[in-house]
């Protein structure tokens, strides 16, 4: 049995909106990570992740549940809790007219730093995030993805042995984004750190995770390592169509689930909305079968005797985002 | 504690470089006591006056909503035809007019309509006009849909001449004024301002309050109208300090200087309380609460950092003031008494005052704007009953105002008096318990 750093009994959170009506965020999630470990949580916007990273990082009161983070409550305990753990939010949280090294240096002070601790700790981490060059510039001028950096920065600042960061690769490019990955996985590696990562994507996910929790409306809908999940919706394949239809008739659905062979679910995504003055783009069908490449044949055969246009069709090994498919009957993204 | 101090640090840190609020916060009061002691100190053997300012404006506004806002910068500069403009005030109409030898914008002004920006821009740099103010063809269509955000000062320029920087001064922060008052809806009606001006040429206490209002953008004209009928007949002579019968510039800024300073410590209050919200839209207040900070601590610092904040910008104005005095008199003149403990101890009693009604204010609202268009309206109503717009209500009303308490204490200081006790307990009871209620609704609010 691994060692827990963060333990979560049946925590819930209900919102009350201005109007009077209640939204069900969170609806009770247990939770268990692990030191040492990259935990995932894993679900599509909405789904209550970082309405779950608030409650256990002391910002937001649980409806219901509780949170021990290396043993101490985050409710009733919350000094000693908040001293092992590092945050970095969702939305960029820095003071804009100061510059980096300035919102370092007052965060870290925050968190009891002083003195000469405080100067090396900040060049570390300017170094560790690259933006020893613009330390002294506001953080207004920056870019978006450093930004995202000085962000990350601060939430690394005293050397936590817990770090949550919230969905850190959103609104980010490819470059900056690998850069991140790189980061998580490193504190892992050199830092033996303990991270809590949301994301909506899968292959983040995936990449990272020693184990992933799935969340949708609220829930923990799976969890477990990348490899437990992915047997759980067996050795299915995800077959993708892209076809020219805007629509595909109820008779194709239940043909397919009939006389194909190992056929699960079937998922039919319309195109995007286009602005107008674009071509419309495909529809998407995708289908989880397993032993995909084999029943391919007989799928095709009958999406084309309903006069369906096949433009192409792709076939992926199991993934993440089959499981999340098999367990919600909706794709991932969106 | 060494939290607190720096979260306090950091607060007045970021309050002093912000560049613009610091010109509002500092240059505007100043500015607003300095003019009207040069206006209207004519007694007092200074040969500098502020008239007559050769101004060019450019209205290429296109207006938007059936509205033209660029209008309301050109009749407020430029004599209005007359018969056009509708009375605001039915009691405006029946005065008779006197002497115009008030300080109304246009006699400030000397103001000239052009079409052509780049011909004003040209003839500023040829020493033509001392600034030319163009109003963009956007500027209705801008304001129109942007209620809710700050106003940009800079929609409008002031291309001014570096050779007149006090001058280009006054115009650029008339300008701004007139620019905030629009944006905050206190003036949506050119006529309404005509009227206004009306007025204020034909009673030169009135042209006084409304200089003075204009400066510091608060100004309302309905609120106008509801004072009229006190306002005629109360000269200026009126209403300078006891105890002296000539109006010399030192005593008109000490005057106008005591309750504009109380006036704009009131705003920087607001601001420094406001912040709070501020933090909260830009993550940082969060980021706050989840280190290992009680909650306590944060409140604390912060409203600690206002205070200290109010408290500078009250010294600042009062040795600026002085220096102006000194200037006028043509030697070293301590224009509020010589009496510094007791000075000190008002500017921190009036601080207190400021951070709390701050903290109050805050505390109530639901939403920054809320609290923002509240804490506006309260401090003008103050500012009207203390006398920060030129005109005195009788002592029992003044009473309600917090500016009315300090802005006492100070002109007592000032002329030798130094039983200011009443005022002092009445300052400080003023911030304890609006500090105390205000914290303990804040407190109790979740979502902080
Ligand atoms: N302050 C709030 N008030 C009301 N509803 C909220 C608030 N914050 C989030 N929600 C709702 O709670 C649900 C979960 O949101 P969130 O935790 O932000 O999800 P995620 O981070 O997974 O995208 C969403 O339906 C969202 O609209
Ligand atoms: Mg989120």
């Amino acid at each position: 049995m691994p060692d827990v750093m963060v333990e979560v009994r049946g925590l819930a959170k209900t919102y009350r909106r201005a109007d009077g009506s209640e939204v069900q965020a969170v609806r009770g999630i247990d939770l268990d990570i692990y030191k040492g470990e990259i935990f995932s949580m894993l679900g599509p916007n909405g789904a209550g992740k970082t309405t779950t990273i608030s409650m256990i990082s002391g910002l937001l009161a649980p409806t219901a549940g509780r949170a021990t983070i290396g043993g101490f409550s985050i409710t009733t305990q919350g000094m000693q809790a908040k001293k092992l753990l590092g945050v970095v939010p969702q939305e960029i949280a820095l003071y804009p007219t100061l510059s980096a090294r300035q919102n370092l240096e007052f965060f870290g002070r925050m968190y009891g730093m002083g003195g000469r601790e405080l100067q090396k700790n900040v060049d570390e981490v300017l170094d560790f995030t690259d933006l020893k060059e613009r330390q002294k510039d506001r953080v207004e001028t920056f870019s978006g993805g450093m930004k995202r950096r000085v962000n990350i920065g601060v939430g690394l600042l005293h050397k936590p042995q817990l770090v949550y960061m919230d969905e850190p690769t959103v609104g980010v490019d490819p470059q900056s984004r690998r850069r991140i990955l790189d980061t998580v996985i490193r504190l892992r590696e050199e830092r033996q750190m303990t991270v809590l990562y949301t994301t909506h994507l899968m292959e983040e996910a995936q990449e990272l995770s020693n184990r992933v929790g799935i969340v949708d409306h609220g829930q923990m809908i799976a969890l477990g390592t990348v490899g437990e999940l992915i047997q759980k919706v067996g050795e299915d394949d995800r077959l993708i169509l892209n076809i020219g239809e805007q629509s595909v008739p109820d008779s194709v659905r239940t043909r397919l689930l009939q006389e194909v062979p190992g056929v699960s679910t079937i998922e039919f995504a319309p195109p995007p909305p286009t602005n107008g003055n674009e071509h419309p783009a495909n529809s998407q069908l995708t289908i989880l079968a397993q032993r995909g490449r084999r029943a391919l044949p007989v799928i095709i055969q009958i999406v084309n005797e309903a006069r369906i246009d096949i433009l192409s069709v792709e076939v992926r090994e199991p993934d993440l985002e089959a499981v999340f498919l098999q367990l919600t009957g909706r794709a991932l993204r969106d | 504690m060494r939290k607190i101090w720096t979260i306090a640090q950091k607060e007045l840190y970021i309050i002093f470089r912000d560049r613009n609020l610091v010109l509002v916060m500092m240059a505007a009061p100043l500015t607003v006591a300095t003019l009207i002691g040069l206006a209207f100190g004519g007694g007092g053997g200074s040969d500098i006056s502020i008239r007559d300012i050769p101004v060019a404006i450019v209205n290429l506004d296109t207006g938007a909503n059936e509205q033209n806002y660029g209008a309301v910068y050109v009749n407020a500069f430029l004599p209005p035809e007359s018969g056009t403009s509708a009375p605001a005030c039915p009691t405006a109409a029946a005065t008779t007019t006197e002497d115009g030898s008030s300080a109304t914008l246009q006699d400030l002004t000397n103001a000239v309509l052009l079409d052509d920006a780049a011909a004003a821009r040209a003839a500023v740099d040829a020493g033509e006009y001392t600034a030319a103010i163009i109003i963009p063809a956007d500027f209705s269509a801008r304001i129109s849909y942007a209620q809710n955000k700050p106003i940009e000062a800079g929609s409008v320029e002031v291309y001014a001449n570096g050779g007149h920087a006090i001058t280009a001064g006054v115009i650029r922060s008339i300008t701004e004024s007139i620019g905030s008052q629009i944006a905050t809806g206190t003036i949506t009606v050119a006529a309404t301002i005509d009227s206004l001006i009306e007025r204020a040429r034909s009673h030169p206490a009135f042209g006084l309050a409304f200089l003075a209002a204009s400066q510091n953008g608060s100004f309302q004209p309905d609120f106008a109208c509801a004072f009229v009928p006190n306002l005629s007949g109360i000269g200026i002579e009126q209403q300078t300090v006891e105890g002296r019968s000539s109006t010399s510039p030192a005593a008109l800024l000490v005057f106008f200087g005591a309750s504009q300073a109380m006036f704009f410590s009131l705003f920087m209050g607001q601001e420094g309380v406001n912040s709070l919200f501020i933090e909260r839209r830009q993550g940082t207040l969060q980021r706050l609460i989840i280190s290992p900070t009680p909650r306590l601590y944060i409140l604390i610092g912060k409203l600690g950092g206002t205070f200290i904040a109010c408290t500078l910008q009250l010294v600042f104005l009062f040795i600026a003031l002085t220096l102006v005095g000194s200037i006028l008199n043509g030697g070293l003149l301590f224009i509020w008494g010589n009496n510094l403990p007791m000075i000190g101890l008002t500017i921190l009693g009036a601080a207190l005052a400021a951070t709390g009604l701050g903290t109050l204010m805050a505390g109530l609202a639901r939403t920054p704007e809320q609290g923002q268009i509240i804490s506006q309206l309260l401090n003008i109503g103050l500012a009207a009953l203390g006398g920060s717009f030129g005109f005195q209500l009788p002592e029992a009303a003044s009473r309600f105002s917090v500016i009315y308490w300090g802005a006492d204490a100070f002109r007592k200081l000032a002329a030798g008096q130094n039983d200011i006790t009443l005022n002092l307990i009445v300052l400080f009871a003023h911030g304890i318990i609006l500090f105390t209620v205000g914290f303990w609704f804040f407190n109790r609010r979740a979502d902080i």
